[in-house]
């Protein structure tokens, strides 16, 4: 368990990186840090093993003090909370290989050559081992540099926008990896990203940074379903309804998990009202339905209550979309 | 008429007082040059207050003209060699006093080439300070390193002009007494070709060597 107690950190410059940052995460958590660029997520995430100091505050491990404006991050804590980067930062005269087996040799450890085989396998790369990094794609590298990440047996893996550099199927398949990481070895996983579909897919918590702080958090289905930030709400909901519409309703279905019938399809048929979907976003989690669905309907009170009244029937939240 | 023995003998004078001075400046300017980069601002242990200090100390030891220096050594000559002008390895400590803190430079730019997040890496996985300078700056910079190397190298062996001052021979110093003997006519003499033509090959050598085992020994992808 990580806990993260008021750290405030201000850069050299003046400015405030992270203002008064509380945060805890659970073993087996897949916490996802989400914010624009510049929010200060990747500083808060380097201040839990000790690539930046911070002001006030401290962090604790495990009940642990590890890390405060006077307590430096040992190395042996940093061997137990590991790391990988949006650029890789594999060690390109090194193969594969002998990049994963350099952690063991901080150490000296004695199997770190078969210990660093089985890692690659695990990683799907074990035809890769006398490659360079330089002749590997994106995903391959970000594959290596997991692999690297395992070497001293961590319990916490921070991921500092580790896909942002990746596309969308190498992202999956990455994400997928981590995933089963979580599973298998149990990690504890905190994930930073900008984009919300990275979050979404693989964590079970969020938290969104918005200058300096944080302004929201808790379980996924929470804020996902219902974001109370206008930052929160600007990430989830980003670019999704892009036309104005004059004359027209708009009104967002809101799916919690309890609804899970083909909602637009019964409207159409049950209301005899011509709806069109202007946006969708739904995704499955646990196998229940989350997210929403945003609908079009002609501008006419009658047809406005009727649809009401039928939502309220099936139980199905809504709202009405101001542009 | 062309003086073979001559030469030869200044020929491997040039290459001897370049390859041990080169082997000594390299010998304190590689830790210098260490230092350097891991006290600077980037670098793995930064020391704001020793670099400004080590650096203006170096600045100094590169400003001084090479001449000056071929003096200023000459006590220290003596008292290793029992002599200070007159021999090739009379060269061997002016040079060196000449060279290390521009290959601190050097070194220090070599190493600087190396991208940070390698650092940070490395040092998330719980490696020291001695650890990352060995195992991840010096070997992520060998390329670059070899380089240095070799225009390093040129530049010593221009320097041995100067060995013209104090008598201690080699290829460059019997080209100008060659010219002075010769004013008139050393244009037209094969002999002072010849001596370019050798100075010309060692240059290249060295330099096509370096490049050569550089490329040789990269592993990123080659842009070409």
């Amino acid at each position: 368990m990580i806990e993260i107690k008021n750290v405030t950190k201000q850069f050299e410059d003046g400015t405030v990186a992270i203002k008064d940052i509380s945060l805890t995460i659970n073993d087996g958590d897949i916490y996802g840090i989400l914010g624009l660029s510049g929010a200060g997520k990747s500083t808060l995430v380097r201040c839990i093993n000790g690539l930046e100091t911070f002001d006030s505050g401290s962090i604790y491990y495990n009940g642990t003090l590890i890390a405060s404006d006077k307590v430096k991050v040992s190395r042996d804590v940093k061997r137990k909370i590991s790391m990988i980067f949006q650029h890789f930062n594999l060690l390109d005269q090194r193969t594969v290989l002998q990049n994963v087996e350099i952690a063991g040799e901080l150490t000296h450890q004695k199997d770190r050559k078969e210990k660093a085989i089985d890692l690659l396998k695990k990683v799907g790369l074990e035809d890769k081992l006398k490659s360079y990094p330089s002749t590997l794609s994106g995903g391959q590298q970000q594959r290596v540099a997991i692999a690297r990440a395992l070497m001293n047996n961590p319990d916490v893996l921070l991921c500092d926008e580790a896909t942002s550099a990746l596309d969308a199927e190498t992202t999956e398949s990455i994400l997928d990896l981590l995933k089963r990481l979580n599973k298998e070895l149990g990690l504890t996983i905190i994930i930073i990203a900008h984009q919300m579909s990275v979050i979404e897919s693989i964590c079970n918590k969020v938290a969104i940074i918005d200058h300096s702080q944080i302004v929201e958090q808790g379980y996924l289905a929470d804020v996902f379903l219902n974001p109370q930030s206008s930052v929160g709400q600007k990430l989830i909901h980003a670019g999704k309804v892009a036309t104005k519409l004059d004359d027209k309703k708009l009104i967002r279905l809101i799916f919690d998990g309890e609804t899970d019938i083909p909602l637009v399809a019964n409207i159409v048929q049950d209301c005899n009202i011509l709806v069109s979907i202007v946006s969708a976003d739904t995704k499955t989690i646990d196998g229940k339905s989350y997210g929403h669905i945003i609908i079009k309907l002609p501008y006419y009170d009658e047809d406005i209550n009727k649809l009401k009244k039928y939502l309220e029937i099936k139980k199905v939240k809504y709202e009405e979309v101001v542009l | 008429m062309i003086d073979w023995g001559l030469v030869l003998e200044s020929t491997k004078e040039t290459i001897l007082i370049t390859f041990i001075s080169t082997f000594l400046a390299y010998l304190v300017g590689l830790p210098l040059g260490v230092i350097l980069n891991a006290t600077s601002s980037k670098g793995v242990h930064p020391n704001r207050i020793f670099n400004s200090v080590l650096s203006i100390i170096v600045n100094v030891l590169r400003s001084i003209p090479c001449l000056i220096i071929v003096v200023l050594a000459m006590p220290i000559s003596r008292a290793i060699f029992d002599r200070a002008t007159g021999k090739w390895y009379t060269m061997i400590i002016p040079l060196f006093l000449t060279s290390f803190a521009y290959v601190a430079r050097v070194v220090e730019q070599s190493l600087s080439e190396v991208d940070s997040g390698k650092f940070e890496a490395i040092r998330s996985l719980g490696a020291s300070n001695s650890q990352l300078i060995f195992k991840v700056a010096i070997p992520e910079s060998a390329p670059s390193l070899i380089v240095g190397l070799s225009v390093t190298m040129v530049s010593i062996l221009g320097y041995t002009s100067f060995a013209y001052n104090i008598g201690a021979g080699g290829l460059i110093s019997q080209i100008w007494t060659f010219y002075t003997r010769n004013t008139g006519n050393y244009a037209s003499e094969w002999m002072f070709w010849i001596m370019i033509i050798f100075v010309v090959l060692i240059v290249q050598i060295v330099q096509e060597l370096g490049l050569f085992i550089s490329r040789k020994i990269d592993k990123r992808r080659k842009l070409r």
